[in-house]
């Protein structure tokens, strides 16, 4: 008898502690991001508030918003707990005729889970992977918060604000970057071969 | 118990991290063009740069250039003459050198690395600004920073110096510079 109720406590309470832990599990998977980034592609896990650019001024442009937590996994290898904002471009190569280049694709995006706030902005919940055509050649980072990270894009230890761009231009060209970080999504980046061409996209008021 | 053991090999773990930090960078064999705010403790290493330790603020904007550099793109046809040439009388009275020997030789136009660049950065310094700046859902936000940059890398670099719009556009954009008092780029 005393057998049977003791084997009848710990199965309720196995269940509890399984019941818990699915609950934490669920939880921290629907506060938190996972991104595993590899040369093929990009898969985000978890909430992402996720940014596409303009078309007509930069080949391909993304930008992710995390918060709370950030695992990446993959290219970069990091854990953030804050604000954790991302930008991401491929710039529009134009060649001597100052056409776009042939070979030039915009990134493939797939979510599952995901919620139209914009034309260009939406929130995907459960899964969202996206296929750059390139590696991207302008980086920016933002955290407000805790960042530890280790990779291709940076080596940080962080407890704070902070904000990196860095552009890693090709080899051989022209280069024009306009940047705002309050609007990402109308940065304009083309690489030409002829200095002409650039005037044909204007960035704001300048004319080059 | 596994706290425990956490616990007892936090220190070891923080210190790899620290030695991983230090010893590992982004090895570069291109041009870098970085830009960074920070107000933080940050523990952090840039493209070439060696590690950096900081507490407090720090604004910085910086170009990372490398010595070794593939050769460019021109390709360059350089005539030189025949030994038969050259060694007839009346033609001089040494020998060219034996890399020499050859009617034609195709050579690249390279140095370092050539770059021709304008680089416009404004930042907002108020911290507030850069936290709504990274509010998700918030479009409204001001500019906390603005870049507009033209720049030239390798041999179109040396092709682009020579050219009269680059300087012109050189000319109008430092005379631009002290007119910008409402701190915009674009």
């Amino acid at each position: 008898m005393a057998r049977d109720t003791l084997v009848r406590d710990f199965s309720k309470q196995s269940r509890t502690t399984l019941a818990l832990r699915i609950a934490i599990l669920s939880c921290s998977f629907f506060v938190s991001g996972c991104a595993v980034r590899t040369s093929q592609g990009e898969h985000y896990i978890g909430p992402v508030l996720y940014t596409t650019g303009q078309q007509a001024t930069v080949q391909s442009m993304s930008e992710q918003r995390h918060f709370p937590v950030l695992v990446e996994v993959g290219t970069q290898w990091g854990l953030s707990i804050g604000v954790i904002r991302r930008v991401r471009a491929v710039p529009l190569i134009l060649d001597e005729m100052g056409q776009r280049h042939s070979a030039n694709q915009p990134e493939h995006i797939r979510s599952w889970g995901m919620i139209r706030l914009s034309p260009t902005t939406f929130l995907s919940l459960l899964y969202l992977r996206a296929t750059p055509s390139e590696p991207p050649k302008f980086l920016a980072r933002s955290i407000l918060g805790i960042s530890l990270g280790v990779g291709s894009e940076q080596y940080t230890l962080t407890a704070g604000m902070k904000h990196v761009t860095e552009v890693r231009p090709i080899t051989e060209g022209i280069h024009r970057l306009c940047y705002q970080s309050g609007a990402p999504e109308r940065m304009s980046y083309v690489v030409a071969e002829r200095l002409e061409s650039l005037s044909q996209l204007p960035c704001g008021r300048i004319l080059l | 118990m596994m706290k425990m053991r956490f616990v007892a090999y936090l220190p070891s773990l923080v210190f790899s991290t620290l030695v991983l930090l230090v010893t590992n960078g982004c090895v570069n064999d291109h041009v870098v063009f970085t830009t960074s705010t920070k107000f933080a403790l940050d523990i952090s290493q840039q493209a070439d740069q060696p590690p950096k330790v900081l507490l407090g603020y720090k604004r910085e904007e910086g170009v990372f250039l490398p010595s070794p550099h593939e050769p460019g793109t021109i390709k360059l046809k350089v005539d030189v003459p025949k030994q038969s040439d050259v060694s007839k009388p009346g033609n001089g009275d040494q020998l060219p050198p034996a890399s020499k020997q050859t009617t034609q030789n195709d050579t690249y136009s390279h140095d370092t690395y050539s770059v021709v660049s304008f680089i416009c950065v404004m930042a907002n310094p108020s911290l507030w600004d850069a936290i709504k700046g990274l509010a998700p859902f918030n479009k409204n936000t001001p500019d906390g920073l603005q870049i507009h940059s033209v720049f030239a890398t390798g041999v179109a670099a040396q092709r682009v110096s020579e050219s009269k719009e680059v300087r012109n556009f050189y000319r109008q954009a430092a005379a631009q510079m002290p007119e910008r008092a409402e701190k915009r780029c674009f």
